[in-house]
């Protein structure tokens, strides 16, 4: 109880200032940790941070979860590349249901890619939830039209050294998208488009499966897996939020919302990639303290 | 007296033109190909379920309001470019022929763009030949500022199912009316378009559509 008390002291809220962009040092943040494990960390000095191990956490929309892994010594022959994906699925107080998912991974060269692969600008990491969903093959048997977008700025193609080829992270043939990307107990088809909702003269009879109001899909790329700092951010709410102007952005808008929103519970569900295998690594359920 | 036979070049160049006027001269193309439009609906139910993000699967009612709202606009937006384009003296004559080019354009590029992905989707997941040819996960630098443009990319690649939309109904219109058949009386010839300038217009109003069917409420 002790221990909880002081986890929760130690995190409690820096930063509810009206600045909106995030900025972070990561390597800095990696310094100040600086050992092995899963960490929810401060993004302001002195980089606050306690390990993800089932104590409740205090949230904050600018925090980082922080994954360290520990070094081992260069083994013969060339390794696999470090590839985690991320996964938030949060529970809040007194929000929308999310009808968007925030999709992120930094601009990134991998050992396949001929170039520097964009990333989702900050006004465009809110993408529509269905086509998310749809990307990930969310019905194999009514597959869509890929988006051009998802694959572009968020996936990337990795080694597979064992087949010693390459492979793009949302390859349907080489994959399970829906199992490895998607998001549990959130169904595709209780999504409606605006046109849709507006069109629709009787509402849907069918109640909504899903019951979270934050959604995330992050990766993190580096040559190795092993002895390296990544990072992923806090879960926001990617609902229906109230408009912050003329030329805000959903972005904009959801972190102005993140302020006051009361998460209660986040899946977090993180996954390594080695070449075609997908190595589940660590599933977490964090409870959020009161704010 | 007798019609001095056009120039190679001058035929060529009336390629350039939509023939409306061949399909308002011959009574029975005149009344089937209106008809005929009633096929986009169909279209657009199947090309609004293959969009990322697009209609589910049951969304009936929602294809056909969408179809009305675009054969709408198509009319606003003609009416409005008639205003100065194609120049004649009754508007309303260049109004009719821009409406009947750009509805014609539009069943013809639609058509096209289900064709891609149901041959596509036959064999594996649907996908859009021309943006996989133009637009490769990694483009080329010459291509990349247009493929990473998310308003850009969409407008490209629905100009270009536009343009062979408009030169396959030009196709299809000379090609008819060399049947022999009944011509119209009360046939008054009007001002043709230019086949890039509905196909833009097309293009447009298709991309503007495509964002309509996915957006979803901030």
């Amino acid at each position: 109880m002790r221990m909880k008390l002081a986890v929760a002291v130690l995190l409690l809220p820096v930063s509810v200032g009206s600045v909106v962009a995030q900025n972070f040092d990561e390597q800095a943040i990696c310094a100040a940790i600086n050992k092995p494990g899963l960490f929810y960390a401060r993004s302001q000095p002195p980089y606050q941070y306690a390990p993800v191990n089932g104590a409740p956490l205090s949230y904050d929309r600018d925090a980082r979860f922080v994954l360290i892994t520990a070094p081992v010594r260069p083994r013969q022959g060339h390794d696999y590349e470090g590839v985690w994906h991320v996964r938030t699925q949060t529970i809040a107080e007194l929000s929308k249901r999310a009808n968007k998912a925030y999709v992120y991974r930094p601009p990134v060269r991998t050992r396949c890619s001929r170039d520097v692969l964009p990333a989702f600008e900050e006004r465009d990491r809110l993408v529509t939830l269905t086509e998310y969903l749809d990307h990930h093959l969310s019905n194999p048997h009514h597959p869509r039209q890929k988006s051009y977008d998802l694959t572009r700025r968020f996936h990337m193609p990795i080694q597979d050294v064992a087949a010693n080829d390459c492979v793009w992270t949302d390859d349907d043939k080489a994959f399970d998208l829906n199992g490895t990307y998607g998001f549990s107990d959130v169904n595709r088809r209780d999504l409606d488009s605006a046109f849709e909702v507006a069109m629709t003269l009787v509402p849907r009879a069918y109640a909504s499966s899903s019951s979270y109001q934050g959604l995330s899909s992050q990766f993190a790329y580096r040559d190795t897996p092993h002895g390296v700092c990544v990072s992923f951010a806090s879960p926001i709410p990617t609902g229906p939020v109230p408009h912050g102007g003329w030329f805000s952005n959903a972005y904009d808008d959801a972190m102005q919302a993140a302020a006051g929103w009361k998460p209660k519970s986040t899946l977090l569900v993180i996954k390594r990639l080695e070449g075609r295998r997908v190595i589940p690594l660590t599933s977490k359920m964090i409870t959020w303290t009161d704010r | 007296m007798p019609v001095a036979p056009k120039s190679g070049w001058r035929r060529l160049l009336e390629w350039r033109l939509l023939p409306i006027n061949k399909l308002l001269q011959t009574k029975w193309m005149q009344q089937v190909f209106p008809k005929l439009l009633w096929l986009v609906v169909p279209l657009q139910y199947y090309y609004a379920q293959q969009l990322p993000a697009g209609f589910n699967l049951e969304s009936y009612l929602p294809s056909a309001a969408l179809v009305i709202i675009l054969v709408a606009s198509m009319v606003c937006v003609a009416g409005v470019i008639a205003i100065g384009y194609p120049r004649s003296e009754n508007y309303y004559d260049a109004a009719r022929s821009l409406v009947s080019s750009m509805l014609g354009t539009w069943a013809f590029a639609l058509a096209l763009i289900c064709l891609s992905l149901g041959l596509n989707g036959w064999f594996a997941r649907p996908s859009d030949v021309i943006q996989d040819f133009l637009c490769p996960f990694e483009p080329g630098p010459w291509i990349r500022v247009v493929c990473d443009s998310r308003l850009v990319r969409p407008l490209l690649v629905y100009l270009i199912y536009a343009l062979a939309g408009a030169v396959l109904l030009t196709i299809l219109i000379h090609g008819c009316a060399r049947i022999k058949a009944a011509r119209n009386e009360d046939y008054r010839p009007l001002r043709e378009p230019n086949l890039v300038v509905v196909a833009i217009a097309v293009a447009v109003l298709m991309a503007f559509f495509q964002w309509l069917i996915t957006a979803t409420n901030r």
